[in-house]
């Protein structure tokens, strides 16, 4: 049985180990375009939406967002309506 | 020079065979889109998995409960594009910006579709473009596919330059 101590702790677990988007490689976007996504959903700037891109193009993902798992699956489904292959999953770092 | 400054804002400026092309491609994706909208994950076909990713690696349960809330929506919102884009298309239509934008998602779905049945791998871009350019292309099943791949593949990129501009 549950205690609210073991609930409490549970809670807190969860919040310190959000949940992360990550964005994968696919070999049809091209470059252009998911940079232009990742600067349209998440308002980051050209520098940072490249740098993202090319973490995606040459280690084969990168992670684009994150937060409650809520939060990051409406990031999901705004990308996957722009095309990106894209999964969620809890922080593991 | 693809797109023109206007009163009002931008027109497109392709020749009508390329624009009857890209609409004739547009009403076959939107059949297919409608098509997956029906579909069980497990009737889906293969081509189309790419327009309706999983959400969750390894984990069957959750991903059934994503497709469930958001399936029909990512569908809508491929149609929604799809029909905004073909409105584009008509000849001499003064859009905005964010209709533009709208464009661009519905040229990128197209070229996700062709480019999964035309199974392109990475680096496959600088073959294509050669392909484009071989004397024997007509010996080539799908070189009529992959003339328009490359094409649209143009297109999206200078629409992304137009937005960038």
């Amino acid at each position: 049985m549950s205690t609210t101590t073991d609930i409490a702790r549970d809670v807190s677990v969860d919040i310190d180990r959000p949940w992360v988007v990550i964005v994968w490689n696919d070999p049809i976007n091209l470059m252009s375009y998911v940079t232009w996504v990742f600067q349209k959903l998440f308002g980051y700037n050209l520098e940072k939406a490249t740098a993202l891109m090319m973490d995606v193009h040459e280690k084969g993902r990168a992670v684009v967002s994150n937060g409650t798992r809520e939060r990051a699956e409406v990031d999901v489904q705004r990308l996957h309506e722009h095309g990106l292959w894209a999964t969620m999953q809890r922080d593991d770092a | 020079m693809t797109f023109e400054q206007v009163d009002g804002g931008l027109r497109l400026a392709i020749d009508d065979h390329s624009r009857k092309v890209v609409v004739h491609l547009l009403g076959e994706l939107r059949g297919e889109v409608q098509e997956a909208k029906a579909a069980t994950p497990s009737d889906l076909a293969a081509h189309m998995k790419r327009l309706f990713p999983s959400a969750y690696h390894g984990d069957e349960r959750l991903n059934d409960e994503y497709r469930r809330l958001t399936h029909g929506d990512i569908a809508d919102s491929h149609l929604a594009a799809i029909d905004d884009a073909v409105a584009l298309l008509a000849p001499d239509r003064v859009f905005t910006t964010s209709e533009l934008e709208r464009f661009v998602r519905a040229i990128n779905a197209m070229r996700l579709v062709l480019g999964t049945l035309l199974d392109v791998s990475e680096g496959d871009h600088d073959d294509l473009e050669t392909d484009e350019e071989d004397d024997d292309q007509h010996e080539d099943p799908v070189a009529a596919q992959r003339q328009v791949y490359t094409y649209l593949g143009w297109l999206l990129h200078t629409s992304l330059d137009r937005l960038n501009t």
